[in-house]
């Protein structure tokens, strides 16, 4: 399917200063940001709108059109960033359809302030880039769309390219093709190796997160010398903040069930956030593990599909039922361990009312903040605690959100 | 038949007064008479009919009957004779009551012999020429004494309307035309439809604040012989839904008293039979925001996957369907068009809408990128669907020569599909000439629109070369017989001659075509921008 794919390119300072041969290539953008910085003034005043219209279209093409040049070179860390440029390449990273739509949504949502901004500009001079990119992700924050993975990449380069005194200009190919989303049901279980091992070459969830080792396995040791700690009566903290949320969900399951295959008394582990707060303990190696044989009977269960948050993406809602969280109820200013706090309550109350529902089992289509999936999954466990019995009446089957890719299906917490 | 609807229709007669021209009566054994030469039974209804009045002729509407001298209009003998010897084949049992020469046909009533028991004699429409399968002669009602009454009702509502519309124009005329002023929505004003000559409707509307719905105080259609049956209705209908979304108001149509006594017009009443529109408020003249919404999606005959996404894009209020409906039969977007955005792009919304302006550069760049592509893919669709005429020497250029053409959007390669059931030739492609043989009857032709400005070509026209590969290859494992190009703008031949000979050798060797469109992105962005311009002030 045809999608729209963003190129962002750095260009250092003197390139915007001055026509430059950059590299073999020659490039000369300096007249039209400034014709077209003048024109967003003179739009400003709302005189002569159409022509001025017409004419910013026109210098913005030719702005763009000036750097579409094979000398483009994708980074994927602060190191090949300053390397390109020293080759006199122009560093670069792409973005999705999902970064038009979160224009979208700001500009639709809060006019003011991302006019401010210029959100929605396709080139950003390097004097512009550092009240772009706080605005930019304030915002985004605000709305709570600040984990989402094309709103940190972008966030992140423009970080890169305030370091390197670099402006940013945004190129659109409107005709990107990718292939088409797969079916949301039926799916299969994917292996560990390919939805762990993946993570850290998978680019969907941040440009320059998880290089180098393993997510899972660094969590995996993480868990593990905390669950350690615990059992010595040593307090055992892990910091969830910088994990993906498909990292977090898969080692927890690991580590919710008992070593023994039996009903255990938990091991509690500390929950710290980055932003210095602490989440409730975790309770971890107590679930008794289900044999296939067990969970049978809710695999004739339809399934209620469930987004975790609302608003978030909202490509998911042709795929899901419901959303679990509200976006407005938990995307608010505040400290993660409350967030962790309130998602642990809904869920807790959740699940709670549908012990009277009879059996459930539960598509749960998660995303990114962490203090969410954390604070669902410690309710869930507790839940699963209290139905303790011989029989699973509830059967929770995480969906990984994977972009364009559709959904990988994680392991079932029964 | 039932004293009661001859009593009523002598009424609806004698209401005409003096208009009425009548032969006189007609003493019983005369009718006998009549029906021993002819050797028919007349329906007791039309005995009726002819013992009071003979025949009549009440403004154009004259019905035949019997007459002295019998050999003279408006005597159903004289009819006969002229019809018998003219067509010989006419069934005897035919007895002919009203010409309707415009039309190429007679009304009759379907008399049974004079030895039958049965009292049938429905009103039948008999053709003078008929085509091949077409049915002859044809049901038009149950009865002398129905047919009459509607035809001389419809007379009178069409006189009542011609008056009311006059007085409409008088005053636009005083207070519009002649001071060079334009009304507001609020304003009766009047239309007419024509064809060149021919008036096809006319219609007398306003908007109504209070109301917040469209108000009809004329409205009056016709069935022209030469357009398919129901066109008046059916371009009066699209007028009506049109200007009800223009307004702004709930889509919500109501008629006034002075149509057909305030019912909904039977012409549109019928078209909406034919649509399976059901109008639960048609006596009162009403035609609800639901059900105009319903008649304006079926009139505009979208495909099914688009009538889905659109009604998809409705649930989520991302798009109203009347707007998708009014922004083809505005002319903004073809069909095809249409197909294109709301099926292709990612944010089809937002271009109906004409939201995104210049200053937020990355959507409104989307949106004229995929405007832009739509606008080319339906110079492509003229383009295949015009047949060529004439010779090497002289090429003829002929009104509405176009060829059975299926267009349709594939939206995984955002390509259109295109199917005729004739050979039709392949335009524009890069290194063709133009009397290369065409494509065969029922081959696909498969163009994926990439609109791209001369420096994308550069950077994606490989990839868009692999895709179309890809889209072939995948074709030709289903067994689907298909042509496939790239189509993309003149900004092609800002290329590099190199670049050009290397791009056509890439095609060739992958077997797929490039398609040159002959405008540029310049061009097809000043038609595009100004498409999404009018999209934003289409409703008032």
């Amino acid at each position: 399917m045809i999608t729209a794919r963003f190129t962002l390119c750095a260009l250092p300072s003197i390139v915007w200063e001055q026509d430059v041969q950059w590299g073999d290539q020659d490039i000369a953008i300096r007249s039209f940001v400034a014709d077209a910085l003048g024109i967003e003034r003179r739009l400003g005043k709302g005189v002569n709108l159409d022509n001025e219209r017409a004419r910013y279209t026109l210098c913005c093409a030719r702005l763009e059109a000036a750097l579409k040049l094979p000398i483009h070179a994708p980074v994927s860390d602060p190191g090949a960033f300053r390397l390109a440029l020293d080759a006199f390449r122009l560093p670069v990273c792409f973005l999705g359809q999902e970064y038009l739509d979160a224009v979208d949504l700001m500009l639709r949502e809060v006019r003011a302030r991302s006019m401010e901004m210029r959100l929605g500009a396709t080139f950003f001079p390097p004097p512009m880039v550092e009240a772009h990119v706080a605005a930019f992700s304030s915002l985004a924050s605000d709305m709570g769309l600040a984990d989402h993975a094309e709103i940190q990449r972008r966030t992140t380069f423009f970080r890169l390219a305030r370091q390197h005194a670099c402006g940013v200009v945004e190129l659109q190919d409107p005709y990107h093709f990718e292939e088409p989303l797969p079916a949301a049901a039926p799916q299969t279980a994917v292996e560990e190796a390919a939805l762990l091992g993946s993570q850290a070459i998978e680019m969907d969830e941040g440009v320059f997160d998880n290089e180098g080792r393993n997510a899972a396995e660094i969590l995996r040791e993480r868990v593990e010398n905390a669950v350690r700690l615990a059992r010595q009566g040593r307090p055992g903290a892990v910091n969830f903040s910088n994990q993906p949320h498909n990292v977090i969900t898969e080692v927890l399951n690991e580590f919710a069930y008992s070593e023994s295959g039996k009903v255990e008394e938990p091991v509690y582990i500390q929950v710290i956030y980055t932003d210095g707060s602490q989440g409730k303990p975790l309770p971890l190696r107590c679930l008794p593990r289900r044999e296939p044989v067990d969970s049978a009977s809710l695999a004739h269960v339809q399934p209620l599909r469930a987004a975790m948050l609302s608003m978030r993406h909202l490509g998911m809602d042709h795929d899901v039922d419901m959303a679990w969280f509200r976006n407005r109820e938990v995307s608010k200013a505040r400290a993660f361990s409350e967030t962790d706090e309130f998602c642990y309550s809904q869920t807790r109350k959740q699940l709670q009312q549908s012990r009277t529902q009879g059996d459930l089992t539960l598509f749960f289509y998660q995303t990114g903040l962490q203090p969410a999936v954390i604070g669902f999954y410690r309710a869930l466990i507790d839940e699963l605690l209290f139905r303790d019995s011989s029989l699973p009446s509830i059967a929770v089957i995480p969906h990984y959100y994977r972009g364009r890719r559709g959904y990988q299906q994680g392991r079932a917490w029964v | 038949m039932t004293m009661q609807s001859v009593e009523r229709l002598f009424a609806l007669i004698d209401s005409f007064g003096d208009e009425v021209s009548s032969v006189g009566s007609v003493p019983m054994e005369g009718i006998d008479k009549v029906e021993d030469v002819l050797g028919v039974r007349f329906p007791e209804e039309y005995r009726a009919f002819l013992s009071r009045y003979g025949a009549i002729t009440i403004g154009q509407v004259r019905v035949y009957g019997i007459s002295y001298p019998v050999d003279s209009e408006p005597s159903i003998v004289w009819a006969l004779r002229g019809l018998w010897e003219v067509f010989p084949e006419m069934p005897r049992s035919l007895i002919p009551i009203r010409d309707l020469a415009e039309s190429g046909a007679v009304a009759c009533i379907e008399c049974q012999s004079a030895e039958s028991k049965s009292s049938e004699a429905p009103v039948v429409l008999w053709k003078f020429d008929p085509q091949e399968d077409e049915q002859n002669p044809v049901f038009l009602s149950e009865g002398f004494a129905a047919y009459l009454s509607e035809t001389l009702t419809e007379f009178k509502h069409r006189r009542a309307a011609l008056s009311i519309l006059e007085q409409h124009v008088a005053k636009f005329e005083t207070d519009y035309l002649s001071q060079g002023k334009l009304p507001r929505n609020h304003i009766w004003r009047p239309f007419r439809f024509c064809s060149q000559d021919v008036v096809l409707g006319l219609a007398v509307v306003r908007h109504s604040i209070d109301n917040n719905c469209l108000e009809v105080d004329v409205c009056l259609t016709s069935d022209v012989p030469e357009y398919e049956p129901g066109s008046g209705a059916k371009w009066m209908a699209s007028f009506l839904l049109s200007e009800a979304y223009k307004c702004g108001g709930s889509m919500e149509i109501r008629f006034s008293t002075n149509v057909e006594d305030g019912h909904v017009p039977r012409a549109l009443c019928d078209l909406c039979d034919a649509y399976g529109v059901v109008l639960e408020h048609a006596a009162d003249g009403r035609i609800t925001p639901l059900e105009a919404r319903s008649l304006y999606v079926a009139l505009t005959d979208f495909s099914p996957a688009l009538r889905d996404e659109i009604q998809g894009l409705a649930r989520v209020a991302r798009l109203s369907e009347e707007r998708a409906c009014y922004a083809v039969h505005h002319g903004l977007w073809t069909r095809a068009e249409l197909e294109t955005i709301v099926l292709g792009a990612p944010r089809g919304d937002s271009i109906l809408g004409g939201d995104a302006q210049p200053e937020q550069r990355h959507l409104y760049q989307s949106d004229l990128a995929h405007a832009r592509a739509s606008v080319m893919g339906g110079l492509l669709d003229r383009k295949l669907a015009k047949r060529l005429r004439g010779d090497a020497d002289e090429a003829l250029d002929l009104e509405d020569d176009v060829r059975p053409l299926e267009v349709a959007f594939d939206p995984t390669y955002y390509a259109k599909v295109y199917c005729s059931t004739e050979q039709m030739p392949v335009p524009w492609v890069v290194g063709q000439s133009q009397d290369t043989a065409g494509l065969p009857a029922g081959v696909q032709l498969i163009a994926l629109l990439r609109a791209r400005e001369t420096e994308d070509l550069t950077v994606h026209l490989q990839q868009d070369l692999d895709l179309a590969a890809e889209c072939l290859a995948s074709l030709q494992g289903q067994g689907t017989a298909a042509r496939v190009s790239v189509l993309v703008p003149r900004d092609f031949d800002n290329l590099s001659q190199r670049s050009r000979d290397e791009f056509a050798d890439k095609a060739h060797a992958l077997n797929v075509d490039i398609m040159v469109c002959p405008d540029t992105t310049v061009s097809l962005d000043a038609d595009a921008a100004r498409r999404l311009s009018s999209s934003r002030i289409m409703r008032e």
